[in-house]
């Protein structure tokens, strides 16, 4: 069986750490990326199963990022987990809602376990 | 001459002359003082400098019967001539330099020239009044008259454009006023949505440290499950809640920064949608509790913020579930509206714990919550209800008898199709909300 990869992107060290933490709990092997400039040559070079994503990030948005991966049909059948800092409408909501999952942080352990779960069980 | 000799020798036709002549020159002088009257009604009925020009351009010409008018004022740090009437004097001239404007804006005496003058200012009037424009001791600049003609003023004309600068200075000093204010409130404006922006980055950036120690606190309860003594596993249940404590407080600073910002996004809202979302949102308290939660089935449509309602009614649920009281028996919150001439009214009616009548005046207050009652939440959820309703132009209140429930209320205006009536019984102390932003 292929090891489960997953890639977390977040400016924040300490939190992309913490996901990285939990992920692994459900054996995924997990890089983190806090340069969201590398973002998209990170993924194709990865091709992660699921991807944590923040939405405020500098120089490249996590919405940025969202919009190339879907644009991208190479890229199609990753999971992608939109975090974003609070539950106000944000001027993108639209895209943000296109991802697989969106979480507010503060995220608990449970949200991502929960998600990790459901889409393993879907997995062929 | 008549006037060369002593009223006493005067013959009857002479005197009769003399008397029509005096008779003539009074009506003269005290209509021109009646039009002076008609112009300083007609300029302080506006405060807009340019409104108050072109009222004094207009309407003094024929008071003072001149070729050139032009008011002089203090403009970028130097003084400049605004014309009101006549040609257009040269710009490059230095006002404070000239004979006849710059003696009377340094000595602030007025002027009469009846025979021209060597100043390069004005120089085709023979016949000039210049006269200072102050008010409150505060120099204004210079209304200035000018006649192509020689010894076409007299004193009595200086006499009436004395009257006539004191009217003007007065209604200058209120237009500059509140010039002054605008550009004050303007700034003030600006410096609070700097404000709010800057609370708004510091809230929002707060979350990713937030979210860290809350998930890293989640990892260590699960990893070290089996090791972790029961004193150690209480503390980090302890860290947790402070932690979701402290989001829940972000989350208002967060909604309170961007409040100031939705006055353009006002639409007509349909209530009964929004209220399923609400539900969605809270249903896992309602049931926890064991709540009846009755929403009536006519609930007419307001205008308003669309999102920021529904954190209104979000915000008036959760308060009415925390405080339901533990042991109450048959817990109930009910959410009814009713039409009120132009608006709606909004109640969320509970059956919980009720509020004192001395606790009701601080209840919209930042950080308020009521005393001695065991209920989570950071105190911010009234105080936000009360901005965001206020600033969609309606009105917020409870009326609440302590032990019986409280009922909170809040009024917008209506969406044009709604029509809607509904009983209500008046008990219990009212309290509206008065507190100012």
């Amino acid at each position: 069986m292929n090891k489960k990869t997953a890639l977390v992107i977040d400016d924040d060290k300490e939190l992309a750490q913490a996901f990285k933490v939990v992920l692994e709990m459900d054996d995924f092997e997990v890089t983190t990326l806090n340069d969201s400039q590398q973002a998209i040559s990170e993924i194709k070079r990865l091709e992660p199963q699921i991807i944590t994503l923040d939405v405020d990030m500098p120089y490249v948005s996590g919405i940025d990022i969202l919009q190339d991966i879907q644009a991208d049909e190479s890229l199609n059948g990753m999971k992608v987990i939109m975090i974003t800092a609070s539950a106000q409408v944000n001027d993108h909501q639209s895209v943000i809602d296109r991802a697989d999952l969106v979480l507010m942080k503060p995220v608990t352990l449970q949200q991502v376990r929960n998600f990790v779960t459901r889409i393993s069980k879907t997995e062929p | 001459m008549v006037s060369s000799k002593k009223l006493e020798e005067l013959s009857h036709e002479e005197l009769l002359a003399t008397t029509r002549r005096l008779l003539a020159e009074a009506d003269a002088l005290s209509s021109r003082i009646a039009a002076v009257n008609e112009i300083s009604v007609a300029i302080n009925e506006t405060l807009d400098l340019d409104t108050i020009l072109k009222v004094v351009a207009k309407q003094a010409k024929w008071l003072m019967d001149f070729d050139y008018c032009s008011i002089c004022l203090h403009r970028d740090e130097k003084w400049v001539l605004i014309p009101l009437f006549g040609e257009k004097e040269s710009s490059d001239i230095e006002l404070l330099e000239t004979e006849n404007i710059g003696q009377v804006l340094k000595y602030k005496h007025p002027k009469l020239i009846r025979d021209g003058n060597e100043s390069k200012l004005l120089s085709a009037y023979k016949s000039q009044i210049i006269l200072p424009l102050s008010a409150s001791g505060l120099l204004l600049g210079t209304i200035n008259f000018g006649a192509k003609d020689s010894q076409k003023y007299t004193q009595d004309d200086m006499r009436i454009g004395y009257m006539l600068s004191l009217q003007i200075s007065s209604a200058l000093r209120n237009a500059q006023i509140v010039q002054q204010l605008n550009l004050t409130q303007d700034e003030l404006k600006l410096r609070i949505e700097d404000l709010d922006a800057y609370n708004y980055t510091i809230a929002h950036d707060l979350k990713s440290p937030l979210s860290n120690i809350l998930l890293t606190t989640q990892i260590i309860g699960m990893k070290f499950a089996d090791e972790l003594p029961e004193k150690g596993k209480s503390s980090l249940a302890s860290i947790e809640r402070s932690t979701l404590q402290m989001n829940e407080m972000i989350d208002r600073l967060l909604w309170l920064a961007k409040i100031r910002k939705f006055e353009d996004a006002m639409e007509s809202v349909e209530v009964k949608p929004m209220l399923t979302a609400v539900y969605h949102r809270i249903s896992t308290l309602i049931e926890k509790d064991n709540i009846k939660l009755i929403i009536d089935e006519d609930l007419p449509g307001v205008i308003a913020h669309p999102q920021w309602l529904e954190e209104v009614f979000a915000n008036l649920l959760s308060n009415a579930i925390k405080y339901i009281g533990e042991d109450n028996e048959s817990p109930e919150i009910r959410v009814k509206a009713k039409k009120e001439g132009e608006m709606i009214r909004y109640e969320v009616v509970d059956n919980g714990i009720g509020i004192k009548e001395e606790d009701q005046k601080t209840l919209f207050e930042m950080f308020s919550r009521v005393k001695g009652v065991k209920a989570e939440g950071t105190g911010l959820g009234l105080s936000i209800v009360s901005r965001i309703i206020k600033r969609m132009n309606g009105e917020f209140g409870v009326k609440s008898e302590y032990g019986k429930g409280s009922t909170f209320w809040f009024k917008l205006v209506c969406n044009v199709s709604s029509n809607v009536s509904s009983e209500e019984g008046q008990q219990g102390h009212e309290q509206k909300n008065s507190t100012g932003d």
